[in-house]
């Protein structure tokens, strides 16, 4: 027996309205449609997901925040972590980052922004705190000389040149690939900028071993405040 | 009158393409199950309701991964770009080659066809020795250097950026090679103002074996 009788304009049927992602219904139909009012969106369940209706097919997102994250630091007051927010504590000469690569992704990108430092230098890079086999290259140019230079790394004790305190800011931009594989590691520094040099930064870490952790560490002096977060590109 | 189900929600309208209502009313909304399809009866026709966006996921989207093969020489990574996004990140993971820094070698491709000319670039490098060295590239068969292996027993990943490949317009190319001899980055372009939605990887000498294959899309909106 169906419900036939219409019902008026100014009368409601309320059928499935939810505040947030959460609060979807665990065991949906297929055609059941809601509408979630965080993000002002009608759903439809289409039997295995809920799409927006008559949407093409979506791509999933492809960097998720990792927010498993925890940090030591060394020096000055303690640095921070909370839900994936990782807050640089107050001269510190190194931060310690555990808990960041897993199985869940192959490739990852950390961010460091904000925050100052107390000396304009390199920001080194240590994976999973092994001090050795780091090859690469930092190509760069000094504004005031106007000339290309680079700087090789040849089994040397970290990534030296993975970012740069300059101007009192502490800057670090870096794609990460395999740490979590038995596998080397092989690190991009898109923006390596200090003591008027500009360039990037290239490295890979010959030694094949799974690791879940990193540390940053001023070349010289100490870094303040600011926050660096660690995002996992999705592998499917 | 209210009728109110937060938690299960209210079941009408759930059919097949083949069995919708005859006799529908003005505003009646149905759901088939065999098209995933959502329509309003406007009166005289069913009306499918407009597409959304997809909002939820705009930014940096998966496209899709693949695994490398053993022992072959190239990989054509088919279904790659698309109109939903002009730019991508393509990342290779932990892929061993048969000869030592060995160069990894990009083109692109459509239906059938590799393009097999027109291919520009320069790669910026240091021989771990000091200074700074650059090898160029004119009208090339193909983009060298997009990435390098390392030691014949190890595996490498690298990862690299297409801007427009799939627009009829030049496609440019940064890449990152890191092998046993040297560290460089390189950028290019294709001379060819054409429409791709492949691309083939091969190495300039050896074979590949292991590892996987991700394309990440920049949406457009």
């Amino acid at each position: 027996m169906g419900l036939t009788q219409q019902i008026g304009a100014s009368s409601l049927i309320k059928a499935g309205v939810i505040d947030n992602t959460a609060a979807r219904p665990a065991s949906p139909f297929e055609g059941q449609v809601i509408f979630q009012k965080d993000t002002d969106q009608l759903l439809v369940w289409n039997g295995t997901a809920w799409v927006i209706p008559n949407s093409p097919a979506q791509n999933p997102q492809a960097l998720e925040l990792v927010t498993t994250c925890t940090v030591t630091s060394a020096g000055g007051t303690a640095a921070t972590a909370s839900g994936g927010v990782v807050t640089i504590g107050t001269g510190n000469t190194s931060v310690t980052v555990d808990n960041a690569f897993s199985a869940n992704y192959d490739n990852y990108k950390i961010v460091v922004a904000g925050g100052t430092s107390s000396t304009q230098d390199a920001l080194k890079f240590e994976i999973g705190g092994s001090t050795g086999s780091y090859y690469g290259a930092y190509l760069f140019a000094n504004y005031t000389t106007n000339t290309p230079s680079a700087l090789g790394m040849n089994n040397a004790s970290s990534f030296v040149y993975a970012g740069g305190t300059n101007i009192g800011q502490v800057v670090m931009n870096l794609e990460v690939q395999s740490p979590f594989l038995a596998k080397f590691t092989y690190i991009q520094a898109l923006s390596t900028i200090y003591q008027n040099n500009y360039g990037h930064a290239v490295c890979d870490h010959e030694v094949a071993s799974s690791y879940t952790s990193f540390k940053i560490i001023p070349n010289s002096g100490t870094i303040t405040g600011g926050t660096l977060r660690v995002y996992g590109y999705r592998n499917s | 009158m209210a009728i109110s189900n937060n938690s299960t929600g209210i079941r009408t309208g759930v059919c097949t393409s083949s069995t919708r209502p005859t006799a529908p009313y003005e505003g009646q909304m149905i759901y088939e199950t065999d098209t995933d399809l959502t329509y309003i009866w406007g009166g005289s026709a069913w009306q499918q309701v407009s597409g959304g966006t997809a909002v939820g996921n705009s930014g940096l989207v998966f496209v899709k991964q693949q695994t490398v093969g053993s022992g072959v020489s190239s990989v054509i990574v088919t279904s790659a770009f698309n109109a939903t996004c002009d730019n991508y990140l393509i990342y290779f993971n932990a892929v061993q080659c048969s000869v030592a820094n060995d160069s990894f070698v990009v083109q692109l491709r459509t239906g059938s066809t590799t393009s097999t000319a027109s291919y520009y670039f320069s790669l910026i490098y240091n021989a771990y020795t000091g200074g700074i060295n650059q090898a160029a590239q004119s009208n090339g068969s193909s983009w060298n250097n997009v990435g390098r292996g390392i030691s014949a027993n190890d595996a490498c990943s690298f990862s690299f950026n297409l801007n427009a490949p799939f627009l009829s317009a030049k496609t440019t190319m940064t890449g990152t090679a890191i092998g046993s001899d040297l560290t460089g980055a390189n950028s290019g372009y294709h001379n060819v103002a054409s429409s791709y939605d492949q691309f083939v990887v091969s190495l300039n000498s050896g074979t590949m074996t292991g590892g996987s294959i991700t394309v990440y899309g920049y949406r457009k909106g």
